[in-house]
């Protein structure tokens, strides 16, 4: 027998050097690693070097692969495109559904302050309702001297410094600054106010004061007056419309706070503010809500319809009286008899959602409690605010959750005429979804398990009525749709989890110290037949089939993500940046947070390239006028704020001069809303220059 | 006919010669379809030129320890869900060698096409890529970044136009 030689096919280089073994894998093996990939992991390797890009680019089988593990509808896929075609498929889906490597590649930014006495904890952000260029507000407290610094900030550009709130503003108007104060102001609480006009800005910021009175002279009424002024709060509101900013002598009202601590507050409209307060003595953590309703009376004491301005202020002192209501309500931690969820504890935030506002617990990713629409519209009084139901029923048979309302609504759908009327076939009815963020929590034994969930709702209509996010769903019956993985919800620190849903409804972020979560969503793969059905969609013809087949919405686009006939969408860690505080969307792909380490940006759009740059915050110049000064003193006048504006103005003149910022000349004229136009102007070239 | 204690002789490229039993040896479609067609009892050495010593030692170790593994299919390529972190405990201690012997695994098993090891292999080398940035990827691999700025710029904006729903 012949000796026999197997043949040569390797195409291994001689003498390769060991660092280059991977690029001198023979292609088809090359293709092999890289059709292992996950789609994050592939979208980075793109980037390493053009041999690598070369080749995946150009690999029809590779492309394809590589799409088809990222959600998606499969219609819209046509294996004979091109190459360049089905890349920038990968690319568009991937960063649709945060497969784009956001672990490795987000760009953080961190904004410093020069001041060491910024209260981050207390500092906030707020997604301005009028919803144009992604407008959000920012508030930092200094808690040294009891400033609050508002900034805005559009498209995701650097935060503008707009105002600087200041109780002494107001102090001003009655004592000399030459003075030495006697009224020592802390910050502890800020809140922005929507414009009653919804298409507005933010037109109002409140803000909760504590004081301290040092008078220079003592008696036994001063006395008095001291010792009250530990256990009363003053709530003021500042018109962010006014320049320079001062706060609207009848909007202060005074607060009794003894025995007790505010833990959140907001203010829905003009003329309501909510505080939930928390035992001072932490012997018992129930929380409270108190209400304040500034109703307004004509002058004949009718009342006003306070969501309708009737100027264009909304205020016509002249012809109407004030009146304050207190209301205050007790959050129920559970029904009668049953076991609550969690420990009692107090409120972690509200949050205003259409014209309710939704209460959190620190355990419960979604609103624990929620104050309806027509106690803060109407002023209806409310003794004890229901929970809503976070142990949820589950059936495992078909995955129904049951209750009054199930979490945090992310969207909502219309379909419009696609059932023949049962009666009247010449009729047709209509069809709403809802899509909600749903936590399902059990008891074992010694723990409590929070697990999350989104969930969908059917509703049928015949009179083509559309349905609200804000509105009350018990009736309805709830489908779990998909499981949220990758966030350990039964590990959590004393701050409890921080959550937040973008407006669009895409992107659910969640956080527990430092670590941030995000979860990217489809909501229309779940509530938009054409997209949840697929093909199915066509034949599903009666209102029973749609509802049998509630629980397979989004299979036909999360194909791929299925897992034991669930959709599982796994959650994305962003990179950390301290103990997070507060957490709000921007955009889809832009994301606030106060840390302890100062005002933070995650960015996740196509171009992040893992960019780190820290900034400082609003660039304040302001002269320190005074001497030395107690602790907790007020330091800053009218007069220093005003200068402290004179001398950002000086600056960005400079700016223009210098041909670093371009105003339009004739604008430059005209001395009133020259900020506006300085901060519009620096906007812009913010903006410019990021998308540079 | 042969049998599962039969063995055969295989040379490797740096001449040395081994024994190997031929079950395991057959977990190598190609030695697998070269005895088939020699038929008979194979008594002579089969060299395989492509694959020092040292490789063949660790492809007879992963052959012998998976010599009872069903062969795989055309279903398991087809599956396009299969993560690459999941590797057999097993199989990830056998892979943890240095980079030099993972890529000769690597062309060994394609060479002598053992589907499951060259499998094994890639998903090494892919949770290898996981997790890294482009810098990190290009340090563990040792690659140069052959882009310049303005196309690592292009390569960003390239694809914006795309339409995908």
């Amino acid at each position: 027998m012949s000796i026999v030689t197997l043949p040569d096919r390797s195409l291994k280089p001689k003498n390769l050097p060991p660092s280059s073994r991977l690029l001198n894998l023979p292609p088809e093996l090359l293709l092999q690693v890289l059709s292992w990939l996950d789609p994050p992991s592939f979208s980075i390797v793109l980037h390493v070097c053009k041999s690598i890009r070369d080749h995946a680019s150009s690999s029809r089988t590779l492309l394809l692969h590589q799409i088809n593990k990222v959600p998606g509808s499969t219609k819209t896929l046509n294996p004979q495109e091109s190459t360049i075609r089905l890349l920038s498929r990968f690319h568009r889906r991937a960063t649709r559904h945060l497969q784009h490597g956001i672990e490795v590649n987000t760009d953080l930014k961190f904004w410093t302050t020069q001041e060491h006495t910024i209260n981050q904890r207390q500092s906030t952000l707020h997604l301005c309702p009028c919803l144009q260029n992604d407008h959000l507000w920012i508030a930092e407290i200094d808690q040294k001297e009891p400033r609050v610094r508002v900034y805005s900030s559009k498209s995701g550009c650097a935060p503008q410094l707009l105002k600087v709130l200041s109780p002494h503003t107001m102090m001003s108007m009655y004592t000399s600054p030459h003075e030495k104060p006697e009224i020592f102001f802390k910050v502890l609480m800020v809140a922005f106010t929507p414009s009653p006009n919804p298409e507005k800005c933010c037109d109002k910021v409140s803000v909760l004061y504590s004081y301290e009175l040092q008078p220079t002279l003592i008696n036994c009424f001063i006395e008095q007056a001291i010792f009250d002024a530990q256990f009363r709060f003053k709530l003021t509101t500042y018109d962010l419309g006014q320049y320079p900013v001062m706060p609207d002598g009848p909007n202060v009202y005074s607060i009794e706070g003894r025995g007790r601590y505010p833990t959140a507050l907001i203010t829905p409209n003009m003329f309501t503010a909510i505080i939930t307060w928390k035992d001072a003595d932490n012997s018992n953590q129930i929380s409270t809500v108190e209400y304040h309703l500034h109703k307004r009376l004509k002058a004949d004491g009718s009342k006003l319809n306070p969501m309708i301005p009737t100027t264009a202020d909304g205020i016509d002192l002249a012809c109407e009286e004030r009146i304050n209501e207190e209301h205050v309500a007790f959050l129920a931690m559970s029904e009668e008899g049953e076991d609550p969820p969690y420990p009692f504890t107090a409120v972690s935030s509200m949050k205003q959602f259409d014209n309710s506002i939704n209460i959190y617990h620190p355990k419960s990713p979604v609103p624990f409690w929620r104050i309806p629409e027509a106690v803060i519209q109407y002023g209806w009084r409310v003794e004890s605010i229901d929970h809503l139901p976070s142990e949820c029923e589950l059936r495992e048979s078909n995955g129904e959750f049951t209750g009054k309302n199930v979490g945090l609504p992310i969207a909502s759908h219309h379909e419009h005429r696609i059932f023949q009327h049962e009666h009247d076939p010449k009729t047709f009815d209509c069809m709403n979804k809802m899509l909600h963020l749903a936590v399902r929590v059990t008891k074992r034994s010694s723990c409590t398990i929070t697990r999350p969930y989104l969930v969908t709702a059917l509703e049928v209509v015949e009179d083509c009525s559309k349905i609200y996010l804000g509105w009350n769903l018990d009736h309805l019956e709830h489908r779990i749709v998909a499981e949220l993985h990758g966030m350990d919800f039964d590990a959590l620190s004393t701050l409890g989890i921080i959550s937040t849903v973008a407006h669009s409804g895409r992107r659910i972020a969640m956080t527990s110290w430092n670590r941030v979560f995000i979860w990217a969503v489809n909501p229309r793969a779940f509530i938009d037949g054409r997209k949840s059905f697929g093909d199915n969609h066509e034949i599903l013809k009666t209102e029973t089939e749609y509802r049998a087949n509630q629980s397979t919405w989004g299979h036909s686009y999360y194909e791929n993500c299925l897992e034991d006939g669930v959709v599982v969408l796994n959650a994305v860690e962003l990179p950390s940046a301290g103990v997070v505080y507060s957490l709000e969307f921007q955009s889809d792909n832009v994301l606030w947070a106060w840390t302890d380490r100062g005002l933070v940006q995650w960015k996740f759009d196509r171009f992040c390239s893992a960019r780190r740059q820290t900034e400082v915050l609003g660039q304040c110049r302001h002269t320190d006028m005074s001497g030395p000064k107690p602790a907790g003193s007020v330091t800053c006048t009218t007069q220093e704020l005003t200068d402290e504006f004179k001398q950002m103005k000086r600056s960005s003149l400079e700016d223009v001069e210098m041909g670093r910022l371009e105003l339009e000349p004739n604008k430059t004229e005209h001395c009133d809303g020259e900020f506006e136009l300085w901060f519009e102007a620096m906007e812009m070239e913010n903006c410019e220059s990021a998308e540079s | 006919m042969a049998t599962d204690t039969q063995t055969i002789r295989l040379t490797t490229s740096d001449n040395v010669e081994m024994t190997v039993e031929r079950a395991v040896a057959e977990r190598s479609i190609l030695i697998k379809n070269l005895l088939e067609d020699l038929g008979g009892e194979q008594t002579e050495s089969i060299p395989v030129p492509n694959v020092a010593e040292p490789v063949m030692k660790k492809v007879i170790e992963w052959c012998e320890h998976h010599k009872k593994d069903p062969p795989t299919t055309q279903d398991d390529d087809s599956d396009s869900r299969k993560k690459s972190t999941d590797i057999d405990e097993w199989d990830q201690k056998f892979m943890q060698v240095d980079q030099e012997m993972l890529f000769e695994i690597i062309l060994a098993a394609n060479y002598l096409d053992i589907k499951a090891l060259l499998d094994v292999g890639c998903k090494t080398v892919a949770n290898m890529i996981k997790g890294k940035s482009p810098d990190e990827i290009r340090k563990t691999f040792n690659i140069q970044n052959d882009f310049t700025p303005e196309e690592e710029d292009q390569i960003r904006r390239e694809n914006e136009w795309a339409e995908d729903r």
